[in-house]
């Protein structure tokens, strides 16, 4: 009878790690399986992104640091649909642009595009906050840089795109800093650009 | 009473006939002179004489005038007095200030011009207006107007253009010299220079720390039928080691002005013509203006550019071309001389000492001397 019980008391114990490690590997094998897939959809989303974001190539002018022109730089950003948004990118890109070894930002900081619209006679017309205007302590130079660098840039990557004109806060400007003529469009000048 | 209102309104239109058909009196006063006007409606013959603190405009047939009050910086009154046939016109000058006198003619309304302008050479005001008296025709206007612009001299006015002033600092040195105080200087060497070596008039746009448009400053040059602009500046960059001189004409082949036009037509559908401050038709008109003058303006800044660099010492940058605001609306040889760069804090230094400012100064004068000399003798 000892030996009887003894082998039921084994049974039931037996049984019960069965069944502890039974539950055990289901919540195990349950949480693995939720988690992989997951996690692969994840990745695979990343990679979409990746492969399908379309690129385009623009380039920028800036004031070299070596000599008294502006220098081609290119860039690569994301392109977009409406030519509107691929010109606010660019111009962003440019005010973003941070002094390197071979060029300086051509613009003062903190100025923010407000708005930009293009006329049916192709004129793009920018709307800056009135920080454009807070870099008044510059000589011709500075102002013949910042202008021809926003104006040539656009111009350049946007051939369809005539010519530009300046507006501060919404009104329009005799000059940035006393000397380069805005009261009209401008078109791209080739006067003042050079390869470094 | 409606009849008698119409009675009344007959009466007042009787009554102000004489102004309506009559001739109108104007002044403006500008930095450094003051402009009179007598507007005629129709052409007279006229004359002027001078005395030490008056000036009299003697016109045939008597006209009439409106009388006015006379608040001006210059003119302290004016007496008009009619006599058996003619009117005369005096106008009394302040006589704390010396005055030089350019007066003219313009048309359509006819008017007569005197600009009255400030003199440091007391001397030589008296003793140049020797007219007749007698003699009324249009010739002898002529030949008092050639005599005003000082004879058969090809170049006789030039203007000076400091740039920026008052509030306008223009370039700021890195220890804080200001553009505005070192080219008024250098302005101001110029001016004695070719007045004392050329005995050619010059005015300057501004001869204190003022604000002034660049608009008036185009228009300072353009009424007083100016034959030289120069403009004087001082350069800055963000490169501080940015140096040189440089000297710049006007070019506007980077400015669609055609594209303002359009857009206003896009903006103003109604609209039948273009209409605005600064219209479009002016601005090409001033383009083809300057344009005229592409090759003077270019000789000019040649010649200054070589003694710029031949005395100076500073980097060459050369002759440029840029739409400079204020060389777009001046209808004669213009040049806007970058003397050096403030921003760099060794030039800074170079513009701040008044031996370097002279320097400058007698560079442009030998560069416009040369100019004058080949312009005169073609």
């Amino acid at each position: 009878m000892n030996t009887k019980e003894q082998k039921i008391k084994i049974a039931f114990v037996v049984f019960g790690i069965v069944i502890v490690f039974f539950a055990i590997g289901i919540w195990v094998s349950s949480k693995f399986l939720k988690s992989k897939p997951q996690m692969q959809l994840h990745k695979r989303t990343a990679l979409s992104q990746e492969e399908f974001v379309e690129k385009v190539r623009y380039t920028l002018f800036l004031p070299s640091k070596k000599r008294n022109f502006l220098i081609p730089v290119q860039i690569e950003v994301a392109k977009f649909d409406s030519e509107a948004e691929n010109i606010k990118t660019l111009l962003q890109k440019l005010m973003n642009m941070k002094a390197e070894d071979s060029y300086f930002s051509p613009f003062p900081e903190n100025i923010k595009l407000l708005d930009i619209f293009i006329t049916k006679s192709r004129v793009l017309v920018l709307n800056f906050s009135n920080e454009i205007l807070m870099n008044k302590f510059s000589g011709s130079n500075d102002e013949i840089f910042t202008v021809f660098s926003i104006v040539n840039s656009i111009i350049y990557n946007f051939p369809d795109i005539k010519s530009v004109k300046f507006l501060v806060e919404g009104r329009e400007i005799e000059t940035l800093y006393g000397h380069i003529d805005m009261r009209f469009p401008l078109r791209f000048s080739s006067g003042w650009v050079k390869n470094n | 009473m409606l009849k008698k209102n119409r009675y009344i309104i007959v009466v007042l239109i009787l009554l102000s006939t004489p102004l309506l058909f009559s001739s109108q009196i104007r002044y403006f006063d500008y930095s450094n002179y003051t402009r009179f006007v007598v507007e005629t409606g129709k052409k007279v013959n006229f004359k002027i004489d001078e005395e030490r603190f008056s000036y009299t405009i003697s016109i045939q047939p008597i006209i009439e005038i409106v009388p006015k009050k006379i608040v001006s910086r210059r003119i302290k009154n004016i007496e008009i007095t009619k006599e058996n046939d003619k009117l005369e016109i005096k106008i009394l000058l302040k006589k704390n200030f010396c005055f030089k006198l350019k007066a003219f003619t313009l048309k359509n309304p006819f008017r007569i011009v005197l600009d009255v302008y400030d003199s440091s050479n007391c001397s030589s005001i008296n003793g140049k207006l020797k007219k007749s008296k007698e003699d009324f025709s249009e010739k002898n206007q002529k030949v008092i107007h050639q005599e005003f612009n000082g004879g058969k001299q090809q170049i006789r006015y030039i203007v000076i253009d400091p740039g920026h002033g008052g509030s306008e600092y223009g370039a700021v040195g890195p220890s804080g010299v200001m553009e505005k105080d070192v080219v008024l200087n250098i302005a101001k060497y110029l001016k004695r220079e070719i007045e004392s070596k050329l005995g050619l008039k010059v005015i300057l746009t501004r001869s204190r720390d003022i604000n002034l448009s660049l608009e008036e400053r185009a228009q300072i040059a353009n009424n007083s039928k100016a034959d030289i602009f120069i403009s004087i500046h001082c350069n800055a960059s963000r490169n501080k080691k940015a140096r040189g001189s440089e000297t710049f004409i006007l070019s506007l082949k980077a400015t669609d002005n055609s594209a303002r036009r359009t857009a206003y037509f896009e903006n103003n559908p109604q609209a039948k013509e273009y209409k605005d401050e600064n219209d479009t038709i002016t601005f090409i008109l001033w383009d083809l203006a300057q344009s005229a003058f592409l090759k003077e303006s270019a000789l000019l800044a040649e010649l200054v550019q070589k003694e710029l660099n031949l005395l100076l010492h500073t980097k060459d940058r050369g002759i440029k071309q840029a739409p400079f605001r204020v060389l777009t609306n001046v209808s004669m040889p213009a040049i806007l001389v970058e003397t050096a760069f403030l921003s760099n804090p060794d030039e800074e230094k170079m513009l701040k000492d008044p031996k370097f400012q002279k320097k400058i100064a007698y560079a442009i004068f030998l560069g416009l001397k040369r100019y004058i000399e080949i312009v005169s003798s073609k």
